[in-house]
């Protein structure tokens, strides 16, 4: 496994959105070479070095080196194939991790509010080297802090660090990273299904085929669910060593140490993060539609039942006990005063129910809500699971609704309300149901198809298809109303940041003098008009850089909820 | 003659006897053999002759029915084609007829008809309507119907157009009501404990949602009203002047679901809870009004998401990114 250090900002220039990278470079006009590599493989699809090489003009070297730095960065994937006498290594781009990276400021500020200080710089220095192992990382955390600044010794902070890159690792946002993850997926899994196949005497049916996808499938969720890879756990016999000093836990009388493997490298786990974010939003969801309190007690289940979860396309959550749930609700909540009660149910006293009771009054209310994303357990009692296929409708519901609102107006999202609801209708049942005149519906209609949220299903009634004796039918099919806004928003996203490379080449000569050891250290060197300038422009960055944030967590919600 | 006046009797009670399926002469013949086939056809035609009955043909066969006594007097002084398109006409009820179908089901010629039109329009005998479904035809109907209200459109059209303003306002009032507008409700409690006389009632004040923010009601709270209530409330405060019905009104409350404003769910059902002596609740459907989400969107923050042209914006075209004045302009604040 390549093991090399690259320049973080190589990537950060990158476009991750449909294919479009971007080919601004600010500081020179002659564009890096990992531009041009990484915007050959995505544009041109997998190729062999000599291919890039060719279409890139550079030298296979250069490449290669390129090729290095963006595998240890997790965006490029490899596959190696036999070509006759000698093995050929195909790259190309992987995608997913690509287009995450848009989220990293996200990524940072997380780190920072779930595992303080220390997660945020971990998060910092193993995104700014693609992968590390806990000790590359604590190095090189410890090469950039000033000793002295923090007030903390050396000793000290190195083990808060390695408590922070624990903790990281055993709740699943930093995960280890095998030599097989840099294969491109869909090779791994013809090579396993090969295998399968090749145990068969005859070429296997499409239902055989299936299972084995199926068996396959089944057997890496299971691996996924396993003990953590790179966390070992031991009991504490080696209390005196050095070791001793890893993250404790009391378990009676024995105690368990869970320590990270130090040959392991990890990376950043974009998936947890964007689980957690999904609970956030749905205990947001409650928090809207009924109050803080009720979105709390969603947000505690919600974490409760996040250890097991994998990714963001599950359709339950496991359950949660009731009495777990009780005990791990934050401290400050209130549940008996934030309930107002009728008349009659408080009784003849007029005395509240205990905290209990009303925790489970909250559940019914929270089981009861129109939403019906949490639910009974059937089966067992006092458990509830959420309904996490549902709460992402919900969501995404939600999402194009506002999109269409704050674009077209209320009347259009009545009638993709109504769509929604009643499945396919005519133009006339629409003008009809939502009490607006037919010729208004017709225009409404047609703008929301050319926006890509509505569709238009023709029903002829006779063979000759004649349009006057045709059904036109209208409906929304969500899969494709969300495809069709995420080709939007990557879009906006693709703009944003050609804009953002714009802004910066326009000054390029003004940055460039920034960047001088001289006018660093010495900032009077800028004349007023200069400073203005800068300041416009990291206004605009700013702006920039937060809008294209902004768009990416609506894509996060679209594509990965 | 006495005996064919009695005849022409006997043949128009046996025809009302049969009500809507009619009656044909051999039914009639074979409920009394001893009348005469020919006298009875002299009786059939006088009556037909003085518009007491109807002919129809089914399957080859001659169907006769008997028409009200009193809308016989009004087609007396018609004759011939006249009295065939007022027949016609009249069959077509509350609906209406279109000019071009009463020609086809008349067979008369187009001048003819609109003679014949004229005629009776004259005395008053039918009347001209306009159809919302199809504004460009002509619609005939007798004097006395009101149009159904395929026709008309129900309450909501006036001079065949969807009154929005109308549509609007009443909508407004019913969600405000739903909102914000206390509701009385009487509760009957027969709750011993509360020791209240039986009959006792209690007056509760009551909303969507409690006026304190972070507050929720419990899920046994019943005081949401339903579609009549909503009903109830409207023609009390004379918003409206049109009468509307329960289901007029849902039809409104319907728009407001859609909207996002209001949701609708099947209320709880408790037998101590709010039951309004006189109300027609014949739906459980209640309906509360959700909290204001505030509906905004990052993506119109930007120019990108309100762009005429995004359609047309690529990387290197004509319009992009890099010269965009909306850019520059959203970028100056």
């Amino acid at each position: 496994m390549p093991k090399a250090k690259g320049p973080r900002t190589a990537y950060s220039k990158k476009n991750p959105g449909h294919g479009r990278s971007s080919t601004y470079d600010a500081n020179s006009k002659d564009r890096s070479t990992h531009e041009q590599v990484s915007n050959v493989l995505i544009r041109k699809g997998r190729m062999p070095v000599g291919m890039i090489a060719y279409l890139t003009k550079l030298k296979p070297r250069q490449v290669r080196d390129c090729l290095f730095v963006m595998i240890q960065h997790n965006v490029a994937v490899y596959a190696e194939q036999q070509e006759k006498s000698r093995i050929v290594a195909y790259y190309e781009i992987h995608r997913p991790e690509l287009l995450n990276r848009v989220l990293i400021p996200k990524v940072l500020r997380y780190s920072q509010e779930w595992f303080e200080r220390d997660g945020a710089l971990v998060a910092q220095s193993i995104l700014s080297h693609g992968k590390l192992t806990i000790m590359d990382c604590l190095a090189d955390i410890n090469s950039t802090i000033i000793p002295g600044t923090t007030g903390r010794s050396k000793e000290q902070r190195t083990q808060s660090l390695k408590k922070a890159f624990t903790r990281m690792v055993k709740e699943k946002c930093l995960i280890a990273v095998r030599p097989s993850d840099s294969l491109t997926k869909t090779d791994k899994d013809m090579a396993e299904e090969k295998r399968e196949t090749d145990k068969l005497t005859m070429p296997p049916t499409a239902a055989e085929m299936a299972s084995i996808r199926k068996t396959m499938d089944a057997l890496k969720n299971q691996n996924h669910r396993n003990t953590i890879v790179g966390l070992k756990r031991s009991l504490n016999e080696t209390d005196l060593d050095g070791m001793s000093e890893e993250k404790r836990r009391r378990l009676d009388d024995l105690v368990i140490v869970e320590e990270v493997e130090t040959d392991v490298y990890f990376k950043i786990n974009f998936e947890r993060f964007i689980i957690r974010w999904r609970n956030m939003q749905i205990a947001g969801l409650y928090e809207g539609r009924l109050n803080p309190t009720a979105g709390k007690i969603m947000s505690t289940i919600l974490t409760l039942a996040e250890e097991r979860m994998i990714n963001c396309k599950e359709d339950l959550s496991t359950p949660v006990n009731i009495m777990l749930l009780f005990q791990n609700l934050p401290k400050d909540i209130n549940l008996v005063d934030t309930m107002e009660f009728d008349t009659l149910e408080l009784g003849p006293n007029n005395t509240k129910p205990k905290i209990n009771e009303c925790l489970d009054k909250y559940l019914q209310i929270l089981e009861d809500d129109l939403m019906q994303i949490m639910k009974k357990d059937s089966g067992r009692a006092g458990q509830y699971v959420i309904n996490l296929k549902m709460a992402s409708k919900i969501m995404k519901k939600n999402l194009i609704q506002e999109v269409v609102s704050t674009r077209f107006g209320s009347p259009y999202v009545r009638i993709v309300n109504m769509l929604l609801d009643k499945g396919k209708l005519e133009e006339k049942q629409i003008s009809k149901f939502s009490m607006m005149p037919v010729k208004d519906v017709r225009e409404k209609l047609t703008t929301l198809c050319t926006f890509g949220v509505l569709n238009l299903q023709e029903v002829p009634k006779t063979n000759d298809r004649t349009p006057s004796r045709t059904f036109y039918l209208w409906e929304v099919i969500m899969p494709r109303a969300v495809d069709a806004l995420i080709d939007r928003l990557y879009h906006t996203m693709g703009n944003l940041r050609q804009r953002r490379f714009v802004e910066r080449a326009k000054r390029a000569v003004l940055l460039n003098k920034c960047e001088r050891t001289d006018v660093k250290a010495d900032d009077s060197l800028l004349n007023s008009a200069e400073k203005k300038e800068l300041e416009t422009l990291n206004g605009a960055l700013e702006m920039l850089e937060v809008q294209e944030l902004r768009i990416a967590e609506m894509v996060v919600t679209l594509r990965d909820f | 003659m006495s005996q064919a006046k009695s005849l022409e009797d006997l043949f128009y009670e046996e025809c009302t006897g049969a009500g809507a399926n009619g009656l044909t002469s051999t039914d009639f013949l074979g409920k009394h053999p001893e009348c005469n086939p020919r006298e009875t056809a002299l009786a059939m035609n006088n009556l037909l002759l003085k518009g007491f009955i109807d002919v129809f043909h089914v399957r080859g066969e001659s169907i006769y029915k008997a028409l009200k006594k009193e809308d016989v007097g009004k087609a007396d002084s018609l004759q011939g084609e006249e009295q065939m398109v007022y027949n016609t006409i009249r069959s077509s009820g509350n609906e209406g007829i279109w000019t071009k179908h009463l020609k086809a089901k008349t067979n008369l010629h187009e001048t003819v008809i609109k003679r014949c039109l004229k005629v009776l329009e004259q005395k008053a005998l039918v009347k001209a309507i306009k159809s919302v479904k199809y504004p460009t035809r002509k619609l005939y109907m007798l004097m006395e119907l009101t149009p159904s209200v395929e026709v008309t459109g129900g309450p909501w059209f006036t001079d065949q157009e969807l009154d929005i303003d109308f549509v609007e306002t009443l909508t407004n009032q019913i969600y405000k009501y739903i909102l914000m507008k206390a509701r009385l409700i009487t509760i009957r409690s027969d709750i011993q404990s509360f020791r209240f006389s039986d009959r006792k009632t209690l007056m509760l004040i009551s909303n969507s949602f409690p006026r304190d923010a972070s507050c929720v009601y419990t899920s046994s709270h019943s005081a949401y009203p339903s579609a009549a209530q909503v009903r109830k409330y409207i023609m009390e405060k004379r918003i409206s002047q049109v009468d509307l019905t329960v289901d007029d009104i849902t039809m409104l409350l319907d728009v407001l679901v859609y909207d996002g404003k209001v949701e609708r769910f099947i209320a709880q059902v408790d037998d101590d809870w709010g039951e309004d002596d006189d109300m027609d609740t014949d739906s459980d459907w209640v309906y509360k009004a959700v909290r204001d989400k505030k509906t905004e969107s990052a993506w119109q923050d930007c120019p990108c998401g309100v762009c005429p042209v995004a359609n047309f914006c690529t990387e290197t075209g004509p319009v992009n990114p890099a010269g965009c004045t909306y850019y520059a302009k959203w970028l100056d604040f």
